[in-house]
């Protein structure tokens, strides 16, 4: 390597580090303002086009797979799924019943309801590029009303939140990220214990502050307990697989498998904050 | 700027679509990291300057796609990238061996920077999860070889 090329790549090294500073710079002051977007809101926006059309390839080469895999199964599993639906049929006319009767009391007792906003549904077009985090990518964004800290759930059960949207996309970090923390909530009757489930950067949560007399069991399930005011309350997060009882530990600590399966996902459900607190003032 | 480094950045870019889309349907729980391997592989072939753009480009998708953490990414990637280029004027460039080597190895380095960085979060499970993204950055390393080899001949510095 000659002179020339060193102090050229010399020269190429301290403007990188010039604008890594202020990106750096950049990207904490739109975190702390969120008056503009970031960087990364832009780059983001950029490959959006080119993130959906993979993302539908992708999906309809796999559907296409899938169909034909199942087709000798579909008869029997049609035969299952009508009979399954029946049963739940019944199911939902009784739980109407219920319903009905909480309302009538609600009103008894003069209760306020809960006021819960629009679900709004979204498509998974990615999963976050690192292995040191989990977080998604949905296809909807400010334009359908998302803001950061809407919470999103699937399949009954609680995904994660939005920590950052841009006008087509949004980021939702997963209850399983390391820097996720839920107000939890142990559901049976006999417990009701109330504690914090913060994720690990693993596949699984831990279920942490538990008072130490608590009566937490294998297969119970958890719950958001809406302390905090950031999750709902009543949302399933998961269940109990493990629970560590240690005599020098001044609270309880378990283990919990999420509800939802997060390598799955390809529909979710963003439950539009903004629009449930602006239902709540009316 | 050059030929070569706008036909890296459409490659980046590209990369920076497969890892987030295509990859997100790994069969395994860890990934390997498109946007270490390209900048690694043009390290090795065009020589440190630019590998080090490269790795900053490689860099700032990731942070780009991630949300946060712009230094961490920024500087581990652009690091790894100027080193690989180092490798490439002293060893044989066209041998995709030493491309190979260059991104296994490299991928520890980088999440090892990372690592340093971002103590203060704390990543859990580090050795399992750089050993495996290693092995399936060494393995998809010739499909980068391939792609950048031919990049543009006229860029490659004369090795030492």
């Amino acid at each position: 390597m000659g002179p020339g090329r060193g102090r050229k790549t010399m020269v190429t090294a301290l403007v990188l580090i010039l604008l890594t500073s202020a990106l750096v710079a950049w990207h904490a002051r739109a975190q702390q303002t969120d008056l503009a977007a970031g960087p990364e809101g832009i780059l983001s926006m950029a490959l959006y086009p080119l993130q959906v059309a993979l993302t539908s390839v992708l999906r309809a080469v796999g559907r296409g797979w899938d169909f034909l895999v199942r087709l000798r199964t579909l008869y029997a599993e049609n035969l299952h799924l009508q009979a399954q639906v029946e049963q739940l049929r019944a199911q939902n006319e009784e739980l109407l019943e219920y319903v009905y009767e909480v309302q009538r009391l609600r009103k008894l007792v003069q209760l306020k309801e809960h006021v819960r906003g629009r679900h709004l549904t979204a498509r998974v077009i990615g999963r976050g590029p690192s292995n040191w985090f989990h977080t998604l990518m949905l296809n909807v964004g400010r334009r359908e009303g998302v803001e950061e800290g809407d919470i999103v759930e699937a399949e009954g059960g609680l995904v994660g939140q939005v920590y950052e949207v841009t006008k087509f996309t949004c980021k939702v970090l997963l209850i399983t990220d390391r820097r996720s923390s839920v107000g939890a909530l142990v559901q049976p009757e006999r417990s009701r214990a109330v504690g914090v489930c913060k994720g690990t950067g693993r596949d699984f949560c831990t279920l942490q502050y538990l008072p130490k007399e608590a009566d937490v069991r294998v297969g119970d399930t958890v719950i958001s307990s809406g302390f905090g005011g950031v999750f709902p309350k009543g949302i399933v997060i998961g269940r109990v697989t493990d629970v560590q009882r240690n005599d020098y530990n001044s609270s309880l600590e378990a283990k919990v498998q999420p509800h939802v399966d997060f390598d799955r996902l390809e529909e979710v459900f963003v439950l539009l904050q903004g629009e449930a607190l602006r239902g709540e003032e009316e | 700027m050059t030929w070569a480094t706008l036909v890296l950045g459409l490659h980046l870019f590209l990369a920076a679509g497969l890892q987030v889309a295509v990859l997100a349907f790994w069969p395994a729980k860890v990934r390997p990291d498109l946007l270490l391997i390209w900048p690694l592989v043009a390290g090795v072939l065009y020589g440190p300057r630019l590998g080090m753009l490269a790795g900053f480009g490689g860099g700032l998708w990731l942070f780009a796609l991630q949300g946060f953490y712009p230094g961490s990414f920024l500087l581990s990637h652009t690091t790894t990238g100027y080193l690989a280029g180092l490798v490439g004027q002293r060893f044989f460039k066209e041998n995709w061996v030493v491309h190979v080597l260059t991104v296994g190895g490299g991928t520890f380095i980088s999440e090892g920077i990372f690592f340093v960085l971002s103590l203060q979060v704390g990543l859990a499970d580090w050795w399992p999860t750089v050993w495996r993204e290693a092995l399936y950055n060494a393995l998809l390393t010739p499909l980068a070889f391939v792609a950048l080899r031919r990049l543009s001949p006229a860029e490659k510095e004369t090795t030492v």
